[in-house]
């Protein structure tokens, strides 16, 4: 069942992206292309003095490219905003929550596909940046230095790059989920409300962000004032430590973090959702 | 035949008021019942409580012997009197889309009724007319096997001639030992197809009779009964 409401997910919002997507990339290649332009003429015709029009045209689609990429994320979060309140809470709602699924699957088939098109679109922004900088030595001199920092990595840690890039990976997969169940935390608390749903989402995201800072700051202040006997403990902890250990303890650490966040807002969002719901 | 829905000592309160006070209600299969009363007396909090899309807050809901959740949301096919369809979607992927999701859904039967509507598959729903949009909503609830028909006010809003064509697929299509609950204030049109009828109000069941009875013992139609006990 979830993977059929994930297939009607992204069959929902594909369009949506992959026409961002190729605009995206499209915006790219016009910006490289004139700005090519401009310096073959600058080569070509040094004195240009009335006729900077491949300047000009450059410069205006490095303004197209940079408003592309706000564009992109600006979707992305519309959509993942718009496909959990439009779709669970609006008329929608009678549909899904009367099909056969359990509420678990409706939040992670809309987290899962959020995470899906955040991730991919950071993926197609990085693109297009390749595309800007592309030559043909940059492929090359990429392969050459992954190469080397496989290599070295090994050296230092004994351990492959490759499956501590993926640990890191997790680390991100975490974090955005971490982010988007903060979103639908705040949707569902905005949905409590008779009335003004929305603009009440908005104001349970910002408190919550208030909230969150305020505990981290508590924290970090708190901090200083351990004990010395915790800060001798944990001296003795990381300095007997291998940098393989340094770094997986800074992995695990950030994995934790992030992981706190799916454990606060997503029993929030199950719980409203599974016994306070209420559609118009 | 075994009762097919049973609501038990229900209470629903919500925005300050108590919607539903004590209430009890038993459906056998094999049934159309009417659940019939005036705009605010519970009707449509009934049904999204035996949905799963309210939780009351107190009693018992048991669909086949079923709580609401996965097992009796496989067992119930509910028309909202809501706009509850995706509107960029097509007909034809909203068929698909009830034909992956549940177990008793008749493909071939929905796809020959929209194409006796000459309604095109390839439609999307937005461009669709109100009226069509009605007559699909209905033809995707009614394609379902299932041990219960919720129907919210499925024959408001369209013309007389839409209306007939609605009541005449409920009957011609609901299955035979299932239960089909109609809600609705238009009871004139409704007392024809009508087995049974409930009268709800201020969140309780008022009455809960055969249509025949009350025909031959009140000397009345429903529609002339409901005016009386509801009369303003």
């Amino acid at each position: 069942m979830l993977r059929k409401l994930l297939k009607y997910e992204l069959l929902s919002t594909s369009r949506a992206f992959c026409v961002s997507y190729v605009g995206m990339l499209a915006a790219a290649v016009l910006l490289r292309i004139f700005v090519e332009v401009a310096y073959w003429q600058d080569q070509v015709m040094p004195e240009k003095v009335f006729f900077p029009l491949a300047d000009i045209i450059a410069g205006l689609s490095a303004f197209l490219y940079f408003g592309m990429i706000v564009v992109v994320f600006v979707i992305t979060l519309i959509l993942i905003l718009q496909r959990f309140y439009k779709n669970l809470l609006t008329g929608e709602g009678y549909l899904m929550h009367t099909l056969p699924v359990t509420t678990h699957q409706l939040i992670l088939s809309k987290l899962i596909a959020a995470v899906i098109w955040s991730v991919l679109s950071t993926i197609v922004v990085c693109l297009s940046v390749l595309i800007l900088a592309f030559t043909p030595e940059l492929i090359g001199a990429i392969f050459v230095g992954i190469g080397l920092a496989i290599q070295d990595f090994q050296e230092i840690f004994h351990f492959p790059l490759v499956i501590y890039g993926l640990e890191w990976v997790v680390v991100l997969l975490v974090a955005a989920a971490g982010s988007i169940l903060q979103i639908y935390a705040a949707i569902m608390l905005g949905h409590q409300a008779p009335k003004y749903r929305v603009a009440l989402a908005v104001v349970a995201y910002f408190v919550i962000n208030m909230i969150l800072s305020f505990v981290f700051t508590f924290l970090m202040v708190g901090i200083a004032f351990l004990p010395e006997s915790v800060w001798a403990a944990l001296g003795a902890f990381f300095s007997g430590m291998s940098p393989l250990g340094a770094a997986q303890v800074l992995v695990l650490g950030t994995l934790l973090f992030n992981a706190v966040f799916v454990a606060i807002f997503y029993p929030i969002t199950a719980y409203l959702m599974h016994r306070r719901l209420n559609l118009e | 035949m075994a009762d097919l829905l049973v609501c038990e000592r229900l209470w629903k309160g919500y925005g300050g008021r108590q919607v539903l006070t004590d209430l009890n209600l038993n459906v056998q299969g094999g049934r159309i019942v009417g659940l019939l009363g005036p705009n605010g007396s519970g009707k449509t909090t009934l049904m999204k409580l035996v949905n799963g899309l309210l939780v009351p807050d107190s009693g018992k809901i048991l669909v086949d012997g079923f709580a609401p959740g996965v097992e009796s949301k496989k067992r119930v096919s509910y028309l909202p009197d809501a706009d509850y369809l995706p509107d960029w979607m097509t007909v034809d992927r909203l068929v698909n889309m009830f034909r992956d999701f549940y177990g008793d859904f008749d493909e071939a039967k929905a796809r020959e009724m929209l194409s006796a509507l000459k309604i095109s598959a390839g439609d999307r729903l937005k461009t669709l007319s109100k009226g069509t949009k009605e007559k699909v909503r209905l033809i995707l609830a009614m394609s379902r096997k299932a041990e219960l028909y919720m129907l919210d006010e499925p024959i408001g809003g369209v013309d007389p001639a839409a209306r007939d064509y609605i009541l005449r697929t409920i009957i011609g299509n609901y299955s035979e030992n299932a239960a089909v609950i109609i809600s609705t204030h238009l009871i004139y049109d409704i007392e024809q197809v009508l087995d049974e009828a409930v009268f709800l109000r201020g969140g309780q069941i008022m009455l809960h009779k055969s249509v025949d009875a009350i025909r031959e013992e009140d000397g009345k139609s429903v529609n002339d009964l409901f005016r009386e006990v509801f009369r303003c």
